[in-house]
């Protein structure tokens, strides 16, 4: 389970979140939307904790997330797989090292485990064998492709995906979601993601929450007659 | 100008918080000697021709110029050799090594650890539970502290070379006369070489900072960088005023 | 009047990108340059501005040969064909009026006031002038991308090249650019060449659409002739199937 309650968040005076509320119970995914710059990256920082909100409190589960150290984090983090925007493969490592990182950073796996994981889970994106590749040599699709299975190595329950898709094309965007929704299914996992797919989440997630300026425009369902700026963007109408 | 104290102020207690980073995870982290071993040759052996082109040539400029006052002062130049050779030790050998280090070194790390914040590479890395201070900082920590002084042992010495041959082929000096130890001390040696050692855990440390600093895309990667020169630098100077007046009292004493 | 790539071959290392390109751009249209990512479409039309040289082939910019073009000779010509780059390259230490007066002050020899005159009237055109005195960190992308279009016009291109316009937008302000893109071409007669493999302006804008699949030309053709299209490669591409030939 995530919870946000009325999270605020400002960078050198400027308010980038105010108030922003929801939660996704166990299981869920949610789809979180909005125009480009309104606070989605950086509320996925606030739920693993990489940044701390001024005000307002994070959970995940039981844990205050907004409260923790770092060392604290730690098991949570654990059972948390991010998909970053920038794909944010560590470029200086090969895919099969950056692929096992996180298992081997738990320090309880063997070597060899890792590496009959890795080659599992990269079959699984279908990428087998590319191991010995560096994140240089590989498409825009084949990264997202490999910073998926680096994200869900370790089965997270929780998956948090920034943009899963941006920059690709429609042929590697529908693969992406296809296989997204496969290894959410696979782990029952609760899954947010931030996407302006609309199309695609749609039939992805059973929640939708629309961040506008800041502030949460729109809350449930796909159906956002409520509210015109919410409908014009779900729609993907884009009327000016 | 409460700006700049301000703005000092904060770099000073950044800086201060990733040295105590630093410290804690040495005693409590696992060190992986394989990435130490690649930050010490590319912080050691991708500097070194750097160093012995900047130092030789600081030396060969040196001897040349106090020669020429010795000249024109004493009608002479014998001591010109002995008595250069416990300053470079002391005082010019560490300083400008340090310097020189700092742009070569101090904006190679700001400039990897800062494009690795900024494509988000560093949230990864806390993601998967290996904090940056741990995983980025330590080795290099540990490299510039055993390689920066091993560029200074050998800048002191290019800079001593460099002096030498233009003392023989400009003032016809006698080598024998030239390379003469006996002016210099023992303290002179300690005094160079713990400035040294302060340099190399000072560098990495601040230019790390400047690097974890970042902010934004390209252009605060390069922003970080010239931060953690200007950084840097200023430490060097600073460290070396410092260390040379703790020398001078302890030697009074 | 048009361009013209004549067999145009270009490799990155082993890497074949393009391998055999030849095309017509006639004035006026709105064309289209789509693939998968790693096509190699941002890399054909950086051949026209001179910020790519290639192996073999020939350009021909309304009949003159720019194959062999100096830098100085390319600067004349990016004059007359702008490029939007897909970073919106704005300077973030000046407003987006100053933005947009710069290259009219270094290219027309203009005074500072003239023009800024100059600057908001372009400004106007992408209804962006009552913002001009924000800075760049202070508005959207999808706005950024507009002002990033008014700088490409200041110097009345007869050809404005746009590298992936709508990628990274959300849809609201994909649309917005993609209408601007044809109200540009509608009123001024400016002809455009986009790289893209954003659908909805795909089918939305193109007069005319040009694939590339493989170092080659795929289809070249009206959406229409896109949407009735029996190879495969294509339909897979233009219905953006998960399952097909389609090499990725």
């Amino acid at each position: 389970m995530i919870r946000v309650e009325g999270v605020h968040k400002s960078f050198g005076g400027v308010p980038v979140l105010s108030d922003v509320s929801f939660e996704v119970p166990t299981g869920g995914t949610l789809a979180l939307v909005g125009p480009g710059g309104a606070g989605k990256s950086l509320l996925l920082k606030l739920i693993c904790g990489l940044l701390k909100p001024d005000a307002g409190r994070v959970f995940i589960d039981d844990a205050e997330v907004s409260a923790l150290g770092e060392t604290a984090l730690m098991p949570i983090r654990g059972r948390i797989g991010m998909i970053f925007q920038n794909y944010a493969l560590f470029d200086y490592m090969n895919v099969g090292a950056n692929v096992g990182f996180p298992l081997a950073q738990l320090g309880t796996v063997s070597s060899s485990e890792v590496r009959e994981r890795v080659a599992r889970r990269l079959a699984d994106v279908n990428l087998p064998n590319i191991e010995h590749l560096m994140p240089r040599e590989l498409s825009g699709g084949m990264k997202k492709r490999v910073c998926l299975a680096r994200a869900t190595i370790h089965e997270p329950p929780i998956m948090l995906c920034d943009d899963p898709t941006a920059g690709l094309d429609p042929v590697s965007t529908n693969r992406i979601f296809r296989l997204l929704k496969r290894l959410q299914q696979d782990n029952g996992a609760t899954a947010l993601i931030v996407s302006h797919e609309v199309e695609y989440l749609r039939p992805l997630c059973d929640q939708v929450v629309m961040i506008s300026r800041g502030r949460v425009v729109h809350r449930g369902g796909w159906d956002a007659r409520a509210n015109d700026e919410a409908a014009q963007f779900l729609s993907g109408e884009g009327v000016a | 100008m409460i700006a700049l104290l301000t703005f000092a102020k904060d770099q000073t207690v950044g800086i201060a918080r990733v040295l105590g980073l630093t410290l804690y995870y040495i005693v409590r982290g696992r060190t992986d000697r394989r990435v130490v071993l690649e930050q010490m040759w590319e912080i050691g052996n991708r500097s070194v021709f750097f160093v012995i082109v900047t130092l030789g040539f600081l030396g060969a400029i040196l001897i040349f110029q106090t020669s020429f006052q010795s000249q024109r002062l004493f009608g002479d130049v014998s001591l010109v050799g002995p008595a250069s050779l416990p300053l470079l030790c002391r005082q010019l050998g560490p300083a400008l090594c340090g310097l020189m280090v700092a742009t070569r070194v101090g904006t190679g790390i700001a400039a990897e650890i800062g494009s690795m914040v900024v494509t988000e590479q560093v949230d990864a890395l806390r993601m998967s539970n290996a904090q940056p201070v741990d995983y980025l900082v330590k080795p290099r920590f540990y490299a510039s502290l055993v390689m920066i002084p091993a560029l200074s042992v050998i800048g002191v010495f290019t800079a001593w070379m460099a002096g030498l041959l233009v003392s023989t082929a400009v003032y016809h000096t006698n080598p024998s006369t030239y390379l003469n130890f006996g002016m210099v001390r023992a303290s002179d040696a300690i005094e160079g070489l713990a400035k040294a050692v302060v340099f190399g855990a000072t560098i990495p440390v601040i230019a790390a900072h400047s690097g974890l600093e970042a902010r934004g895309g390209s252009e605060g990667v390069g922003a970080a960088t010239t931060q953690a020169v200007v950084n840097s630098s200023l430490a060097v100077i600073a460290l070396d005023f410092l260390i040379g007046g703790i020398a001078f009292v302890v030697k009074a004493a | 009047m048009s361009i013209e790539f004549l067999d145009i071959h270009k490799a990155f290392g082993t890497n074949k990108v393009l391998d055999g390109v030849t095309l017509t751009v006639e004035k006026g249209q709105i064309v289209f340059i789509i693939g998968k990512s790693g096509a190699g479409k941002s890399v054909l039309v950086k051949h026209l501005v001179g910020l790519i040289q290639q192996d073999a082939g020939r350009i021909l910019f309304e009949g003159e040969d720019i194959t062999h073009y100096t830098e100085r000779e390319f600067f004349a010509l990016r004059k007359r064909c702008a490029m939007v780059f897909q970073h919106s390259t704005l300077f973030d230490s000046m407003t987006l009026l100053e933005n947009v007066a710069l290259p009219i002050r270094k290219h027309k020899g203009l005074s500072h006031g003239d023009s800024l005159a100059a600057a908001r009237d372009k400004l106007a055109l992408v209804q962006m002038h009552e913002m001009a005195a924000r800075f760049p960190a202070d508005i959207g992308d999808g706005l950024r991308k507009r002002v990033a279009i008014a700088r490409a016009l200041t110097l009345d291109p007869e050809y404005v090249v746009f590298d992936e316009p709508t990628t990274g937008l959300d849809p609201v302000s994909a649309v917005r650019v993609d209408r601007l893109i044809r109200q540009m071409s509608d009123d001024t007669g400016v002809t455009s060449i986009v790289v893209s493999h954003d659908l909805r302006s795909i089918f939305g804008i193109a007069d005319r659409i040009v694939m590339l699949y493989q170092g080659r030309i795929r289809l070249d053709g009206t959406p229409a002739d896109f949407r009735g299209s029996d190879d495969p490669v294509v339909h897979q591409f233009v219905n953006g199937l998960p399952e097909g030939p389609m090499e990725l």
